[in-house]
């Protein structure tokens, strides 16, 4: 049988600069075949091709053997190929069946048969095993019921084949379990699909096939079985790495902060703990179990109903960053680029942003040779790479964005560094960088709470986990005693008694 | 959060599907109680609100706002905005009263045919700005509002157009009546269900809300972006046309400075009939609605002898008060929603 | 250089060459074109506008918009033409004038702040309900009883010279608006609201307050606005400045504001506003109505940006 889909030497060129340079690929129905590579290796461009927003320069697409021309979404569909985009690209004001078939609605007498296309959603839906009104507008759904949906409108189209761009790297592990079962089940049923993804883990897990790129260009394409972790990284970085997480161990001081029996967010429940000078305290726990909510109280974006915050002794109540700031604290945030930065803005106004107040003169006038002075510095410290400080930060690869963020943070001078999510879609080589930056910081006597769900990236660089589940601290983990598999359970797995008594671990 | 699909979310969701959906029956209930207030206080101060005289003459004067209601309805659901509007009326309207003074025997269907396509010329070209070279509709329209008004002051030269070089024929059309009612009120009730079903049943209606509610999803999802919002823009000035013709029918005289506001009355009806103004949802019966409130509170105000001066401050008032309300509203929903969610992520 | 630096270069310099146009095409209309006394009246002219035009840039950085604008204009002179109705002396009517013009503003800034409103449709409610204020404080009547010198403020000229005193004064509000958002860290906010709010928000900065304060700018400057235009009109009456907003916007746009917030520069928007001005001095020169004027004010709009836009969309051509 030949393949589904195959790519014959794909060149695609920006400007001057070239994305992809002949780039090979070939999908076998009924085979999952994992793309990996850093940011900037060219996998989404490589995945706008399949979906026909973007036309390759030089090379050619072959669809069961035949070489088509795509000049846009429709033309893709049309050839059987379904994109689920790693943000579903969804209609937050129509209906789940509307999203289904959002542009291909099925008519009849020339005018949209809406039974028809409800019972077919339904239908699709029971297909993947989802039980979703098909009449709720989807603004009310969570990320991973949009990728379901996003996944039924593939089947819709009777996909061939289907392109799955990070999609896991918005969910949590459960829903990434569910999601691989989804597609499973397509896989059966002899669809072709393309797994893109920075989840070493995942592409052995679950592909059949691996092809890694670097730059633009093919590195290797061999079956699964035929890869080790330290192979794939190997492959997509091109030197071996020294070690993944390098922590230094870092004196432990007195406690900076405590949190006794905080409560709120309509969800967090009863939390308590404390993080000491120069600890690293990891939050573990699943998307949605309450970490990245403490954060946000800690940092006076949401108000707690109840329970007490102590920074040195006195009980702090932050109503705003501002506030939160002023205490000494810093967060972060998950989303880099809709609340971590101006992407428009230079690095240099990017990094200074929490702290205009501090950088004005009379009449709030900003004294700019101070204000380069710090950007630059801490530009270095974070080893950012740019062609300066005055490099407009949205031009920035993914790494070095995460760097600009993590500078803008330090330069307030926090006691308390939350940083939620901080390696999250970055390249390997950035991830292992800020990972220095930040074993490094607790060296220097910062106290710092890191949130992930990674357990790897959590157990290399925490002094102490909590793992969070259903909005409470479900175990405590410390040093030494880290056990991967003990934190995964506490997180995904509820113990059977209704009272929700911790289970510790060993 | 349950994963993606567990079997007691089924209950909680199907639930939840019903706020939202009451929550839009909310808004036009809402619309038709506010309507219904309003008729009574009137009516209570002035018995003669209720007479059919009076109440065609509302039927009237919400008729051509409504007409071009409808279209900056749709336009506004697929996330643009439409300021020239009052100005493609004025031209519709004076080149083809001026062409039928030049003919005055053609039939009044060629009339109608000659507004609906200068209309649809002057969309285009809002179109062209819009879609073919991405000028934000909102500036873009901005400058056509000025080049079209402009345009046609210029063409008319300070001439107006009255019923004494008009035809006859031209005037009836206002006078017709079937069943009771207007030619004019039946156009209107017709197009406002012409285009609600064509929002709800064809493909090209359904995307307008698509694009409205996430332009670039409408791209990946192979919706013809462009294309559509030409569409949309055509058919406004298409619409605008013909509200034209028939303002030259109603009043009698046609000069080129009428109907100065009406971006701002059609984007008002289409906002207190529930038009959100960030695209995506809304509905044209919505739109016509809005147009009715309006129409009765100006004849209202005009009725119990209430000074004419306080029409725009009511006005003003009303739009104020209709849009903080669904904002309460849509907070409420949220928040039921958020809690539901809550109690299914508990379970 | 960086990309929107790189932009607003050639926006401005396309904006000069635009200016430049004009100029040598007024010349050509009539002599009379580069005389002092015309050069002040096309000044004096567009003064209002370039007034409101200043607290609206930053309105339109931020992401917001205020149609409002002419109403409160509007508002602001019949406040002060029903305090000269009570013989209240003029300098009293003027801070009266300030007063409503601030609170104005400040209340579409509380209903659009407080009820987490789009601004547009909320000024669109507030145009009605300020120009009814004015309509039921003044109903048709018209005030002219304004003393000399405070007409001087409308068409007087320092030393005789072709600059009028309100270019003067606009002059000053530039200054203090340009250093305000260019030089501050209040612009500085302006400016990271308007391109990322939830990113503004955490990093410290009172969202809500500043876009609060950028409407209260708007409705206090607009009060300026009322004082000079019943200067230069030597009246006030309820529909004064009716429609202002859109010229207002339209200078803003086209001095290179994007309309969606986050960037242009105030610099940007005094050419711009020197181009209307000029622009239609000269048309007005060769003859044509103030009505009919309005088309080369909307051509030289739509021209402008359409031809930024067709530049683009063939380089878009050409890469492909």
């Amino acid at each position: 049988m030949p393949p589904v889909v195959e790519l014959h030497g794909v060149t695609k060129r920006f400007g001057a600069i070239e994305v992809l340079g002949g780039v090979d690929l070939t999908l076998d129905a009924g085979r999952v075949h994992a793309l990996a590579g850093e940011n900037g290796a060219g996998k989404s461009t490589l995945v706008k091709m399949l979906g026909g927003i973007h036309q390759p320069d030089a090379g050619q697409i072959l669809k069961d053997g035949v070489p088509i021309k795509m000049l846009g979404a429709a033309d893709s569909q049309r050839q059987g190929i379904a994109v689920v985009h790693q943000h579903p690209a969804l209609f937050p004001d129509l209906s789940v069946a509307e999203n289904v078939f959002i542009g291909r609605q099925p008519r009849r007498m020339g005018r949209i048969d809406w039974p028809g296309m409800i019972s077919r959603a339904n239908e699709l839906l029971l297909r993947l095993g989802v039980a979703l009104d098909v009449l709720t507008p989807v603004k009310a759904l969570g990320v991973a019921e949009r990728q379901a949906i996003e996944i039924a409108r593939a089947l819709s189209i009777n996909a061939r084949v289907l392109v799955l761009d990070e999609p896991t790297s918005a969910l949590s592990r459960r829903e990434v379990d569910r999601l691989f079962e989804l597609v499973g089940r397509l896989k059966v049923e002899g669809v072709a699909i393309l797994f893109i993804t920075h989840f070493i883990d995942e592409i052995l897990g679950f592909s059949d096939d691996v092809t890694v790129l670097r730059s633009g260009r093919h590195v290797i394409t061999a079956p699964v079985e035929e890869f080790t972790p330290e192979l794939i990284v190997r492959a997509m970085i091109g030197t071996r790495l020294e070690a993944f997480f390098p922590k230094q161990q870092a004196k432990i001081g007195a406690p900076v902060i405590g949190v006794r029996g905080l409560s709120g967010a309509g969800f967090v429940e009863d939390v308590n703990f404390e993080v000491c000078a120069g600890e690293i305290l990891g939050f573990f726990g699943l998307v949605g179990a309450g970490r990245s909510e403490v954060a946000s109280m800690l940092f006076g974006i949401v108000r707690p109903d109840e329970g007490e915050i102590e920074i040195a002794g006195a009980s702090v109540r932050p109503h705003s960053p501002r506030d939160a700031m002023r205490l000494g604290i810093s967060l972060v945030p998950e989303d880099r680029h809709n609340q971590g930065l101006v992407l428009p803005f230079t690095n240099r106004a990017n990094e200074t942003l929490p702290v205009l107040r501090r950088l004005c003169g009379h009449f709030g006038l900003m004294r700019r040779d101070e204000e380069k002075k710090i950007a630059t510095d801490y530009s270095a410290r974070m080893r950012v790479v740019a062609t300066g400080i005055e490099q407009v930060t949205g031009t920035l690869s993914g790494g070095n964005q995460q760097k600009v963020l993590l500078a803008k943070w330090l330069i307030p001078g926090p006691r308390l560094l939350i940083l939620d999510q901080p390696t999250r879609g970055i390249d390997v080589g950035a991830k292992s960088e800020i990972h220095r930056v930040i074993s490094q910081l607790a060296t220097e006597g910062l106290s710092i709470i890191m949130i992930s769900d990674d357990a790897e990236e959590l157990m290399g660089m925490a002094d102490r986990i909590l793992v969070f589940r259903n909005g409470r601290i479900a175990m405590e983990s410390r040093r030494g005693a880290f056990d991967r598999e003990a934190l995964l359970l506490a997180a995904a797995h509820a113990p059977r008694s209704s009272d929700a008594q911790p289970p510790r671990a060993a | 959060m349950t994963g993606i699909g567990s079997g007691p979310g089924r209950l909680a969701r199907s639930r939840q599907g019903g706020v939202l959906a009451r929550l839009l029956r909310v808004r036009e209930l809402a619309l038709i109680f506010a309507l219904a207030i309003i008729c009574a206080a009137v009516t209570l101060r002035e018995p003669r609100f209720l007479e059919s005289a009076n109440l065609e003459q509302v039927a009237l004067s919400a008729t051509l706002v409504c007409i071009v209601a409808l279209g900056q309805a749709l336009i506004i659901i697929a996330r643009q905005i439409d300021l020239s509007v009052g100005a493609m009326v004025a031209t519709g309207a004076f080149v083809s009263a001026d062409w039928l003074s030049v003919h005055p025997h053609a039939s009044i269907l060629w009339v109608a045919l000659i507004g609906c396509v200068v209309g649809g010329l002057l969309g285009a070209g809002n179109a062209l700005l819009v879609a073919g070279l991405r000028i934000p509709a909102i500036v873009a329209t901005l400058g056509t509002l000025a080049i079209y008004r402009g345009g046609i002051i210029a063409l008319a030269g300070g001439r107006q157009i009255s019923a004494t070089v008009l035809p006859d024929s031209y005037g009836h059309i206002a006078e017709i009546h079937i069943l009771g009612l207007s030619l004019l009120v039946w156009l209107a009730i017709g197009l406002t269900c012409a285009l609600g079903w064509m929002a709800r049943f064809t493909r090209f209606g359904r995307n307008l809300y698509a694009l409205g509610s996430n332009p670039e999803g409408a791209r990946f999802a192979g919706i013809a972006v462009r294309r559509h919002i030409a569409g949309v823009f055509i058919l406004s000035g298409v619409l605008c046309g013909l509200v034209g013709v028939l303002w030259g029918a109603r009043f009698g005289t046609v000069d080129a400075v009428i109907a100065p506001d009406l971006q701002l009355q059609t984007i008002s009806s289409a906002v207190v009939g529930g038009v959100s103004i960030f695209g995506g949802s809304g509905s044209v019966f919505g739109a016509a609605l809005g147009s009715i409130i309006f129409a009765v509170l100006q004849n209202g105000v005009q009725l119990i002898g209430v000074s004419q001066f306080w029409l725009q401050a009511i006005i003003g008032a009303a739009i104020l008060g209709t849009v903080i309300f669904y904002s309460r509203l849509a907070r409420r929903a949220e928040r039921s929603e958020r809690r539901s969610r809550l109690a299914r992520s508990r379970s | 250089m960086s990309f929107p630096l790189r932009l607003f270069v050639r926006w401005e310099t396309f904006l000069l060459l635009v200016l430049c146009a004009t100029l040598i095409l007024g010349t050509h209309v009539s002599r009379y074109f580069a005389t002092s006394s015309n050069i002040s009246i096309a000044l004096a002219s567009i003064t209002p506008v370039a007034i409101v035009a200043l607290p609206m840039t930053l309105v339109i950085v931020t992401g917001e918009i205020d149609i409002s604008v002419g109403s409160i204009v509007g508002l602001c002179a019949t406040s002060m033409a029903v305090c000269l109705e009570h013989k209240f002396s003029v300098e009293l009517a003027m801070v009266v004038g300030l007063l409503v013009g601030t609170l104005a503003g400040l209340v579409n800034g509380l209903i659009i702040v407080g009820f987490g409103l789009p601004s547009l449709v909320v000024t669109i409610g507030t145009l009605a309900l300020y120009r009814g204020i004015a309509q039921i404080m003044l109903k048709e009547r018209g005030v002219s009883s304004f003393p000399d010198w405070y007409q001087s403020l409308g068409f007087g000229t320092i030393g005789n010279g072709p600059v009028p005193w309100s270019s003067l004064l606009f002059l000053a509000l530039f200054g203090a608006f340009a250093i305000f958002l260019h030089v501050t860290r209040w612009g500085r906010a302006i400016y990271a609201i308007g391109n990322n709010r939830e990113a503004a928000r955490y990093s410290g900065i009172d969202v809500r307050r500043t876009i609060l304060g950028v409407f209260v700018a708007s409705g206090a400057v607009s009060a300026v606005a009322a004082i000079v235009l019943t200067a230069y009109l030597a009246s006030a009456r309820s529909d004064t400045a009716m429609g202002l907003e859109l010229p207002v916007i339209t200078a803003v746009v086209l001095g290179g504001v994007n309309i969606f917030g986050g960037s242009g520069t105030l610099p940007g928007v005094l050419i711009g506003l020197l181009v209307l001005a000029f622009v239609q001095n000269a048309f007005g020169l060769a003859g044509m109505t103030p009505e009919e004027q309005e088309i080369v004010t909307g051509s030289v709009l739509v021209m402008t940006l359409a031809i930024f836009g067709l530049s683009g969309a063939v380089r878009r051509l050409w890469r492909r």
